[in-house]
């Protein structure tokens, strides 16, 4: 068969898939609620079980499976899954071996190496198709708030009002809190996804983010004592120009207000990086979760628009920016870690 | 913190991703980093052993070439040596052979020579004894048996003269 004609049969085999898709698997854009939905009847002291919680159990478990798996019969001639983990395990330690040295680097992996695999299994989980079509039915009042009209329903709408009449609820099936597909709710009621991607949660990527920042001031403390400390509160240049200076000698009034000035300003970059400590944490957070969520909102609304084929590319798109996110969280986890064990003095040596 | 709530941060909730975190933690590295790094090092150190190991062996090998290049060397020279002897030893003898041949070749000369001497002398001895009888057998027939003398005088005469004509000769 010639190329051509095979780029000519994929071409309308798309086509055909795109108009077929519309016409029977069209499906209302889900609410999107930036807050993790909690799941009815998930209830545990008080504490509402959200989906995405239950997801993150179930990234555990996926991953203690896996390195179960790869490392149940561990073999010096590795092959299949041993490999591969191997494999992944072995890139990750280089690397942060050749970015912490070798002092640090086995104290940073065990938790660096974690953030990389739970974020990724995170951000990946996510990408399955259909997930955001399986779950609970619920008219919860919270949840109706969340479900006002957004513009992408308005969109959804003109662009459905043209092809076909909006698709019918049909009756649930297995009750109320039973396990439906979207169109399988009571009018009025929404679904609640029974999964969602971590990634998508903000107490999960906060709670990475205290973790990244907490072990952060640990191991500053472990490498430099309470002098790391002076890093968020350097007054030892206001302090300098009340000494004698380096030939022992008493400054004069000009160099007194010189080193005095300088000593403020130091002072004050002191107190920015104590500042910096905390946007770490929202940078963090934010940072995967916009890129995570956005994303899935993203493959959502294309997917209202246009069920099938549409999202494919977008589909591989995410599965790379998945892969982006959880390396940079774990490169820069690794970074200020490595930072926080290197002397304030060192630093400026370098930079000067 | 209420503040956080719309965005889904809830206090509990962290707390417990943050359990759920430190209990990855542990078991991905009872089951996944601990196995995988120990057995990479192990792996590291095998390797490394082996290529030891093959170092070491080609060092034996080559330690053993030189070896072999030496004694084969060795027996080269040896033998060369060997030959070079034989050939000096077969040189002496033929000189020693082809010296004792000459030594006795002379000698048998020189008695063969003595030999000659001697037969000639006798030859000698006989031809002056003959001449000598002829000589008086002609004397006696030119004179015609008139020579009274005695026999033994003139015998005697003839030797006299011989010995006087041997000393021109």
């Amino acid at each position: 068969m010639p190329r051509k004609l095979k780029i000519l049969l994929a071409v309308l085999g798309a086509i055909v898939l795109m108009i077929l898709g519309n016409m029977f698997l069209r499906f209302h854009l889900p609410p999107v609620t930036v807050k993790a939905e909690p799941l009815p009847g998930f209830v545990i002291g008080g504490v509402r079980i959200t989906n995405s919680l239950v997801t993150a159990l179930l990234v555990d478990i996926i991953l203690v499976v896996l390195a179960i798996l790869a490392t149940r019969r561990m073999q010096l001639v590795p092959s299949g899954l041993q490999n591969f983990m191997e494999f992944i395990v072995e890139t990750l330690y280089n690397l942060t071996h050749s970015i912490a040295g070798s002092k640090w680097a086995p104290r940073f992996f065990a938790i660096v190496a974690t953030i990389f695999f739970y974020v990724l299994v995170s951000n990946w989980f996510g990408l399955l198709p259909g997930l955001a079509a399986v779950g609970f039915c619920e008219s919860h009042a919270e949840v109706a708030v969340l479900h006002q009209p957004t513009i992408w329903d308005r969109v959804h709408e003109r662009t459905t009002a043209r092809l076909a009449a909006p698709l019918p609820a049909k009756e649930g099936e297995k009750g109320a809190h039973g396990v439906h597909v979207y169109w399988g709710c009571q009018p009025g009621e929404i679904i609640v996804p029974l999964f969602r991607s971590p990634s998508t949660d903000l107490s999960s990527n906060l709670a990475l983010a205290l973790v990244s920042v907490g072990m952060t001031q640990v191991f500053g403390v472990m490498a430099l004592g309470a002098r790391y400390f002076t890093k968020f509160f350097n007054i030892s240049g206001i302090l300098r120009a009340f000494k004698p200076d380096a030939s022992g000698q008493r400054r004069g009034c000009a160099g007194m207000l010189g080193t005095f000035l300088f000593g403020c300003i130091e002072f004050f970059v002191s107190i920015l990086e104590a500042v910096t400590e905390v946007a770490k944490l929202l940078s963090f957070s934010f940072r995967l979760f916009g890129n995570i969520f956005a994303g899935e909102v993203m493959l959502l609304v294309l997917a209202s628009l246009m069920p099938l084929v549409l999202t494919l590319p977008f589909i591989g798109l995410e599965v790379f920016v998945g892969l982006i996110q959880a390396f940079i969280f774990y490169v820069l986890t690794l970074a200020f870690f490595t930072i926080a064990t290197v002397t304030h003095e060192s630093q400026n040596t370098h930079s000067e | 913190m209420d503040a956080l709530r719309p965005l889904g941060i809830d206090p509990a909730l962290l707390a417990a991703y943050l359990i759920n975190f430190v209990l990855l933690l542990f078991l991905l590295r009872l089951f996944l980093y601990k196995p995988v790094l120990t057995m990479l090092e192990e792996r590291r150190r095998k390797i490394q052993e082996a290529l030891a190991q093959a170092d070491k062996v080609r060092q034996e090998a080559e330690l053993q070439r030189a070896e072999f290049q030496r004694e084969l060397e060795e027996a080269r020279r040896s033998s060369q040596e060997a030959a070079n002897r034989i050939a000096q030893e077969t040189e002496k003898l033929r000189a020693s052979i082809l010296e004792a041949a000459q030594r006795e070749a002379e000698l048998i000369r020189a008695q063969a020579r003595q030999q000659i001497e001697l037969e000639r002398q006798q030859a000698a001895a006989e031809l002056q004894r003959q001449v000598a009888d002829l000589a008086v057998e002609i004397a006696r027939k030119v004179i015609g048996q008139t020579v009274t003398l005695d026999e033994q005088i003139q015998r005697q005469l003839i030797r006299q003269f011989l010995q006087e004509t041997k000393h021109f000769s």
